[in-house]
């Protein structure tokens, strides 16, 4: 080795030290690690400012009991590696107490074993089965799984519409895979048949191939697992262009915004979603004149999701007062039972899946027709 | 005293550094990231060996580090083989890899290499999403079990450090290698010139084989660790974001040098975490960082030194 | 199944594969005039739909308008980009490919921060209703782009042929050292290239911003694919490029549906690697010499 490289490996060497030199932490501080940027950007920004605006509000109110919570956010890009050194920084360095981690299937479940490493519990919205069952018990979930969505829908369907065949349209993420799965595995439990099961890209924008085979195979209704409205809208859109007004049925979604994109293709959907709207109750319609006001925009079901759990660590930290430590408010989380916040009802005690229940609703005309 | 004499104190202080760094560096934090940039030293080492040596515009990269990861993942997963066997099987398979995708290469250059490259990274992070029955598909592996060397479990990035160290360190060590032999020389003069390469009887097809395998095979160890270290795989980790990363760290470094992947991997992770700092920006500022050294120091951080050195002996 | 289907099915397949060609079209043609490889395409792709959205729809001017000043801006931002970009492209094609790449970051990230991260309406100029014809349904904007596209090629090939400062460019291109010597400004022919470029791309983005809805990884679902695209049809051609990508997206509509969704991806580049083993300079071949 010349002399060059000598002293640059030297150079580097020095750097791994500075490294060393970050700082410690203090007050009580609780992070969010989510795709803020990249392809999943969407999910990172809805499910932050519902949980940012929780904190903003609750400082606001004092904290807890005078103590002001120091909102830490990272982005994970939606790449498992980047989620583990977010989680890292966030435990070692920031050192949390408790924390969102994270808004992708894979991300989370690569940063459970750190979170459990380290005892913190952390919430998310990620409809993966898995990430509840990899053998944390500091993995707490503020959405119902896909499973629940499946079994209302399918219950409903047998019902009221004889639904026998269905085709399934599914992205080939994690989301898709694991949504795609329940709604297949499912099925034969209410003596429906999966005609086909399709892939999609999120990126892709035509999906005649895969619709045209589904249209020569005729199915009762198009199951989506796409974990985007606008592909959604668009695939609802490429439908009405050739033709086939095969009803939709999905799970969990923001209603809105997928009849914005999806304009008339949109009609006749049936949607399950863990709450039908921002019309009633009271307290929701409350949060989304705030939220309105705040941000500017309507809120989406995942700014629930993000506000909800927020409210949860918070209940957590009043408990756990004036001792705020991780131990404690892992308890307080995990015997939260009963609560009703703006989702619905949580119990965190016997599951680690808080919540799961679904309403189910018809888009008409764009707008949302509750049927159950 | 003697430039020699220097030299032989400074690899021994370096070396004592390196060795008892663990001891100085509490935060896992940081600690992650070094071993994060151990493993990254020797895959971009590898694409260095067939971008920068050899001047192949060969960009399967990431895809070979997935191919070493997951073979190891489900090799230690399904068939609860030990990480000691795991480790040389991927490197094995990774290199049949290379082969495989090296042979179509052979008959395309420039950017077309490029894109025939390019095209079966894609085919390969396919296969990674589409075999669900052998890689479990878009939800990855999980429960990756970590080494165990005499009976301890390097579970910890502490631990795990020593490890990356010893491989990174080889690594490195045998590019050196390389660089002295026949092979490094028959590299040099096939990037120079085909021509002049073949009027010197070197078979270039054959040499620029043994280049994809070559750098293949070090994907593979990366991947290997990789895959122990986080104990989970998943197919996010090896597309197209993954590759720009690996060829940012090259190019910054220092392309076709020794030491360049080694600053590129420091300098690329390591600022990317104090850029976390600037939340929105981020990503932007990130990405100015890599076009403002690909611009001004094309090549790479290596020859600050001398850029400084000429830059005062000119003022 | 009858000859309605498979219709149906090429015309999907030549729908989404025109917009391709069109991405291609601003590969090649930065290729061929300045020897660079453009990856920052896609993201300039991008901006150009969102400059189209700014003058259509947030400052509501009528089509033709919007997308003539959407163009037009968008090829201002590349010939500026000339400044920056202007050590790349005498160096390796690695660099080019990281410089442009980390442009295109910056820009991708610089439009979600300025416009969000939801996508955005571009509401279609000759309307949403799909035109029936004879059992066939076709959207309006197809039907747009499918004349814009092959004017776009004729006069791409004129002007690289015929005028001056088409020549002058492939002179650049050919021999910088002789263009320079005969008084040719390099850096001003890069800048118009650049300029020419990135207003092709603006087209291409404007024209499938109602189709694909405006988002910041818009340009995803075709950097890779209309770079492809030029390669399959021979690198540095415009007419290449249309003939690449309308086979690139008849081979996925059509694999889509003949065999399998799922290896759609993987099918499309499995022919072209394919189709470059036979003939590694592409269907058409390149019309510049290449300096390796």
């Amino acid at each position: 080795m010349k002399i060059r490289d000598f002293i640059v490996t030297l150079l580097v060497v020095g750097l791994f030290f500075v490294g060393s030199a970050f700082g410690q932490g203090v007050p009580v501080k609780v992070g969010f690690i989510g795709a803020m940027t990249g392809g999943s950007a969407v999910l990172g920004q809805r499910c932050s400012e519902g949980f940012k605006m929780f904190w903003d509000e609750y400082n606001e109110k004092g904290g807890v009991k005078g103590r002001k919570i120091d909102l830490i956010i990272d982005d994970d890009e939606a790449l498992p590696a980047k989620g583990i050194s977010a989680a890292n920084k966030q435990i070692t360095k920031d050192e949390i107490v408790a924390g969102y981690a994270t808004t992708n299937t894979p991300v989370t479940m690569a940063v459970v074993p750190v979170f459990q490493q380290y005892e913190v519990p952390h919430v998310c919205q990620v409809f993966g089965p898995k990430v509840t069952n990899m053998g944390s018990k500091y993995v707490f979930r503020v959405a119902p799984t896909v499973d629940v969505y499946s079994n209302t829908l399918y219950e409903w369907g047998a019902k009221t519409l004889n639904l026998k065949t269905v085709a399934i349209i599914s992205d080939k993420g994690a989301y898709g895979k694991d949504v795609g799965d329940s709604w297949e595995n499912v099925a034969p439990k209410y003596g429906v048949k999966v005609v086909t099961r399709e892939t999609i890209n999120l990126e892709d924008k035509d999906f005649t191939g895969q619709l045209l085979k589904i249209k020569a195979l005729n199915p009762q209704m198009v199951i989506f697992a796409v974990n985007w409205e606008l592909t959604m809208g668009l695939i609802a859109k490429n439908m009405r262009k050739l033709g086939m007004d095969t009803p939709i049925l999905t799970g969990a979604l923001d209603v809105d915004k997928f009849v914005e994109y999806g304009g008339k293709g949109t009609d006749g959907t049936i949607v399950g979603l863990p709450f039908a709207g921002f019309d009633e109750p009271k307290e929701r319609v409350n949060f989304a004149q705030r939220f309105k006001t705040k941000y500017g925009k309507d809120p989406v079901p995942h700014s629930v999701w993000g506000y909800d759990a927020g409210n949860i660590v918070a209940i957590a930290l009043e408990k756990a007062y004036p001792n705020i430590t991780r131990a404690k408010v892992f308890e307080g989380i995990a015997s939260i039972s009963g609560v009703r916040l703006l989702q619905g009802t949580y119990d965190l005690k016997t599951s680690q899946d808080g919540i799961s229940r679904s309403e189910i609703v018809k888009i008409v005309d764009g707008k949302k027709v509750l049927i159950q | 005293m003697e430039l020699s004499r220097i030299r032989v104190i400074s690899y021994i202080i370096i070396g004592l550094l390196l060795i008892f760094l663990p001891a100085f560096v509490k935060s896992i934090y940081v600690l992650h990231i070094i071993n994060m940039v151990l493993i990254y030293i020797i895959i971009v080492s590898g694409m260095n060996i067939i971008m920068g040596y050899c001047g192949q515009f060969m960009l399967a990269q990431a895809a070979f580090y997935g191919i070493g990861a997951y073979t190891s993942a489900i090799l230690s997963t399904r068939f609860e083989l030990s990480f000691w066997f795991c480790l040389p099987a991927a490197i094995i398979v990774t290199c049949i890899a290379g082969l495989l995708v090296g042979l179509p290469c052979l008959k395309v250059k420039g950017h077309y290499l490029a894109i025939v490259s390019l095209g079966l990274a894609v085919v390969i992070h396919e296969a990674m999403v589409n075999l669900v029955n052998i890689t479990n598909g878009p939800g990855g592996i999980i429960r990756i079990p970590a080494p165990s060397l005499f009976g301890m479990s390097l579970n910890t990035d502490h631990r795990y450090y020593y490890l990356l160290l010893v491989f990174a360190f080889i690594s490195v060590l045998f590019v050196n290698l390389i660089l002295g032999s026949r092979v490094g020389r028959a590299f040099i003069a096939i990037r120079e010139s085909y021509t002049a390469a073949e009027a010197m009887g070197i078979n270039h097809r054959f040499y620029k084989i043994i280049g994809f395998v070559l750098s293949a095979s070090y994907a593979g160890l990366g991947g290997s660790l990789y895959a122990h270290l986080i104990n989970f795989v998943s197919p996010d980790s090896f597309g197209l974001e993954e590759l720009l990363l690996e060829i940012a760290m090259l190019l910054v470094g220092g392309i076709g040098t020794i030491a360049g992947p080694i600053l590129g991997a420091t300098v690329l992770s390591f600022g990317y975490e104090y850029l976390r700092a600037l939340k929105g920006l981020q990503m932007v500022v990130y990405g100015l960082m890599i076009l403002f050294f690909v611009i001004f120091i094309p090549q790479g951080l290596v020859t600050i030194k001398d850029r400084v050195l000429a830059f005062k002996r000119r003022s | 199944m009858g000859i309605g289907l498979i219709t149906q099915i090429l015309l999907g397949g030549l729908g989404i594969g025109i917009i391709y060609s069109l991405v291609g079209m601003g590969y090649s043609m930065i290729y061929r005039s300045m020897g660079l490889i453009n990856f920052a395409h896609a993201s300039i792709f991008m901006l150009g739909a969102y400059m189209g959205l700014v003058f259509y729809v947030t400052l509501g001017f009528p089509f033709p308008i919007a997308f003539l000043f959407g163009v037009l801006s968008t090829g201002m931002i590349g010939f500026f980009l000339e400044r920056i970009l202007r050590p790349l492209s005498r160096i390796d094609l690695m660099f080019m490919l990281i410089g442009t790449l980390a442009l295109g970051i910056v820009f991708d990230n610089l439009a979600q921060i300025i416009w969000g991260a939801e996508g955005l309406q571009f509401p279609a100029p000759l309307g949403e209703e799909p035109i029936s014809l004879g059992g066939i349904t076709i959207e309006p904007q197809t039907i747009l782009i499918f004349i814009i596209a092959p004017l776009l090629m004729v006069f791409l090939q004129v002007f690289m042929q015929k005028s001056r400062t088409g020549k002058a460019m492939r002179a650049v291109a050919q021999d910088r050292e002789t263009a320079g010597a005969m008084g040719i400004s390099l850096n001003r022919m890069n800048a118009l290239t650049l300029g020419i470029g990135s207003a092709i791309a603006a087209v291409a983005g404007i024209l499938a911003a109602p189709i694909f809805l405006v988002s910041p990884n818009m340009g995803w679902s075709v950097a890779i694919k209309g770079f492809a695209a030029a390669i399959l049809g021979g690198f540095g051609n415009p007419i290449g490029a249309v003939i690449g990508g309308l086979i690139f997206g008849i081979i996925e509509a059509a694999s889509a549906f003949f065999i399998s969704s799922t290896y759609k991806y993987t099918i499309s580049f499995a022919i072209t690697i394919a189709v470059l083993m036979f003939k590694p300079m592409g269907i058409l071949g390149e019309p510049t010499i290449e300096k390796m």
